[in-house]
């Protein structure tokens, strides 16, 4: 046995019809809503007819050359002599599978209806509908025995075989546990009944009727979504009708499909353009946006595009000549692992340079509808449309997309954001919140993931592009960085700082001049800086003339204040999310931290404006975040003595927030 | 050497404004390397009295243009660059010693800056001011 393509390039291909010669197949496609048939030794496709709403099924009547066809909006349609679709029955319900029946001078079209859950049949002269029975879960294929005695049913809901018995109505599972059953076919002593699955190995199965009805497969492995199946005459070729494919099981040979001569190929392809849904991405080291050039040139570009998630991206391509190019109309498109691409009739012109005009296509299907990074493959294919030809492969690609979770709001703080981010924030979020669906569990999965950047804290770099350039930045730039990786993904985070208030009070006493951290930071074991005496207090504060003072040469980071006014400290981001309040540290790859709101529910967050918090204001942050981020406060503390001390670094930990009405450590708050 | 003792080294406010008179210095800054740890603290000297020149020093590093080199050992200020920090101290100096008389330098700061936090430091300043 062999599995053979017969053609390439169905656009959401469903049923199939197959002559009694076993020469041609007739094929519907439901996406472009057209009706082709393919001379299955040759594999040259001819188009019956365009305009079909949702084509499901296709069923010639072989002795007079009537064409039917369901349309999930409802109908069975016939192809007219003229190539016109005219109405034969509404049913409803969304017809499937097709049975013609010939009984007492009268042609009857068989159907199941997935919505409604009927079978009906229609009187295909008369145009009368009888509806034979209700309450079917999700049917979908359909054969009628030969005796016109029973119906066979494929039920999505029960995963079944059902047998309907026409004279009574009665309903009987034959056969439970198939794996999201397709359509149907006899086999060719109508003792067995073809059943295609649209399981993870996209099979076929022959149910033999038995009794008891058993299962046998008989192949795996065909293309994906393999929904129709006819087999000829002593069913040695049974053709599939697959989502992109048109396939043979063939137990004496596959047919040789004879290749014609490559008509142009695809030069470059452009997803984002004016007017294109497209997110705009920037080069960090040119900083040039990446659509200056189409994303994909042959052989010497490959850029990422990026997309809200569930878009249907309309793409720009543009066409070269090659040698033997056949000037002419072609229906191009493109299969692939996303569906490809919609096909469509083009006439491209070639400029004395070798190359068309950009064409506008779309993809079949709309882009995912969850945050991911894809690996979207795109195998071009043109046809001749002026007589019956074979789809010519005129290129393919890998492209790398990413889908977002919501539009970007760069309106939230247009300080730092724009409507276009980097490609490396974008390529990495959409890998690491990849299935993520609400704010919190986005920024969770990027601060969860931030080290696999690579990028690090501690070295100079105090914006996104600085940290993306030189490899990782302080403070100042990572939280940009955090909130830009966040608006990748169309969350909003804000931005704070929370600068040290260098406070001179009475003897030379400071409270604080510095903030102190042993942490090395994102990507750093250690402190980057030269390693520094500091003079510990671990246990007790306020001091007393026998506290003990641990001198302790490390590395660690120390950011200073300044006497009087505002200067270095810390930043970090903040996430309001379903009323609550969430701190990221994205320098140290923290977070999220839980902080009650700073100012209660009217104003959740620090300032914007250099105000000054401490004491109780600050409760909630520095229990929950500061007291495990910042080491230590260091200053210079008198003891119960009345000494100085200078320069001691006191664990923030056992710093109250008060002592008495005084405020132990307050902060200057900034974006 | 403890942190705070590297802190404390003297230096003289004529020392101070020379430190920082070279690293106004285009060419000087191109040849030298600094260290935050000696820029801040001759700024604490610079800034411990208001007088003609400490003004005038402060309105020249609103000028600056072009990155200071720091040593390998030396700190690096966290939430701003080493310009953008100098540039913040010397506005709200400035701002405190001088009133509005310099309202349009910390508006041109405001307006050219790249760094959000040096901005909404200005602005800060600025708002306290009543400009803009």
């Amino acid at each position: 046995m062999n599995i053979g393509d017969i053609a390439k390039g169905l656009a959401a291909g469903v049923g199939i019809d197959l002559s009694p010669n076993g020469k041609t197949a007739y094929y519907v496609e439901w996406s472009i809503g057209e009706l082709c048939k393919v001379e299955v030794d040759t594999g040259k496709v001819t188009k019956v007819l365009g305009g079909l709403n949702y084509p499901e099924d296709v069923e010639v009547d072989w002795d007079t050359g009537e064409i039917f066809v369901s349309e999930r909006t409802g109908e069975i349609t016939k192809v007219s002599a003229e190539g016109r679709d005219v109405p034969v029955a509404n049913p409803g319900g969304a017809p499937q599978q097709l049975a013609l029946v010939k009984q007492g001078g009268k042609r009857y079209l068989f159907t199941v209806c997935y919505d409604s859950g009927h079978l009906a049949r229609v009187d295909v002269d008369a145009g009368s509908i009888t509806n034979f029975v209700g309450g079917l879960g999700h049917p979908v294929g359909l054969v009628i025995d030969a005796n016109v005695s029973h119906a066979y049913v494929t039920e999505q809901d029960k995963s079944s075989l059902t047998r309907i018995e026409l004279a009574t109505g009665s309903t009987t599972v034959v056969y439970s546990g198939l794996r999201s059953p397709f359509f149907l076919a006899w086999d060719r002593d109508d003792t067995g009944i073809f059943c295609v699955q649209r399981d993870p190995s996209n099979s076929l199965v022959k149910l033999r009727m038995g009794p008891p009805v058993t299962l046998e497969s008989i192949a795996t492995g065909l293309a994906w979504r393999p929904s129709g199946v006819m087999p000829n005459s002593d069913d040695s070729r049974i053709y599939i009708c697959a989502d992109q494919k048109l396939q043979v099981i063939s137990f004496n040979g596959v047919p040789k499909i004879a290749p014609e001569p490559q008509p142009f190929e695809v030069h470059s392809i452009r997803f984002n353009y004016d007017g294109s849904q497209a997110i705009a991405l920037k080069d960090h080291l040119t900083d040039d946006y990446i659509h200056k050039d189409p994303e994909w040139i042959k052989g010497t570009r490959d850029e990422p595009a990026a997309y809200v998630r569930g878009t249907c991206p309309h793409i720009k391509v543009v066409f070269r000549k090659v040698a033997g190019t056949v000037s002419g109309t072609y229906a191009i498109g493109a299969i692939g692992n996303l569906g490809g691409v919609r096909r469509k009739d083009v006439t491209p012109t070639f400029h004395p340079s070798g190359v068309s005009d950009p064409i506008d296509f779309q993809l079949m299907w709309p882009l995912p509808r969850s945050i991911g990074k894809h690996s979207v493959s795109l195998e071009w294919y043109g046809r001749k449309t002026a007589s019956a030809s074979v789809p010519i492969p005129v290129g393919s690609a890998v492209h790398s997309i990413c889908t977002t979770w919501k539009t970007m709001e760069p309106q939230k703080d247009p300080t730092t954001l724009s409507d276009w981010v980097y490609k490396m924030p974008m390529l990495w979020t959409s890998e690491w919140a990849a299935g993520k669906d609400n704010e919190k569990e986005i920024c969770d999965a990027i601060i969860h993931d931030l080290h696999l950047s690579g990028l690090k804290y501690g070295i100079g770099g105090g914006s996104v592009r600085a940290i993306l350039v030189g490899g990782g930045g302080m403070c100042g730039g990572w939280h940009d960085m955090f909130q830009h990786l966040a608006h990748c993904q169309g969350v909003f985070v804000h931005r704070r700082c929370f600068l040290v208030d260098w406070r001179s009070l009475p003897g030379n006493e400071v409270k604080w001049k510095a903030i102190v951290i042993r942490s090395g930071g994102l990507n750093q074991p250690a402190p980057t800086w030269p390693a520094a005496e500091f003079h510990d207090v671990d246990a007790q504060y306020p001091i007393t003339s026998t506290t003990p003072i641990n001198a302790v040469t490390e590395k660690r980071y120390s950011f200073w204040g300044f006497p009087g006014v505002a200067a270095d400290g810390h930043c970090i981001n903040f996430l309001e999310y379903d009323g609550k309040l969430y701190l990221y540290d994205p320098s140290f790859g923290t977070g999220p931290f839980q902080i009650a709101t700073f100012g209660g529910p009217e104003a959740p967050l620090p300032p914007e404006d250099l105000t000054v918090l401490g004491g109780t204001q600050l409760t909630s942050f520095k229990k929950e975040y500061l007291d495990s981020a910042v080491d230590y406060m260091l200053g210079s503390l008198k003891d119960d003595a009345d000494a100085l001390h200078a320069d001691i670094t006191a664990k923030t930990q056992i710093i109250p927030d008060l002592a008495g009405p005084f405020k132990e450590i307050t902060f200057y708050w900034i974006p | 050497m403890a942190r705070g003792e590297r802190e404390q080294q003297a230096m003289t406010a004529s020392d101070s404004i020379r430190l920082i008179q070279e690293l106004l210095s285009p060419s000087t800054r191109e040849k030298r390397e600094f260290l935050w740890q000696e820029i801040r603290a001759a700024m604490a000297e610079i800034t411990k009295t208001q007088t003609r020149s400490a003004e005038d020093v402060l309105l020249h590093l609103l000028e600056l243009e072009g990155p200071i080199r720091l040593a390998p050992q030396s700190d690096i200020p966290s939430v701003m660059s080493p310009e953008d920090m100098l540039k913040s101290l010397a506005i709200q100096f400035l701002s405190r010693w001088t009133g509005r008389k310099h309202l349009k330098a910390l508006e041109r700061v405001k307006e050219k800056t790249a760094s959000p936090t040096l901005s909404r430091i200005a602005m800060a300043e600025i708002e306290k001011l009543g400009g803009e």
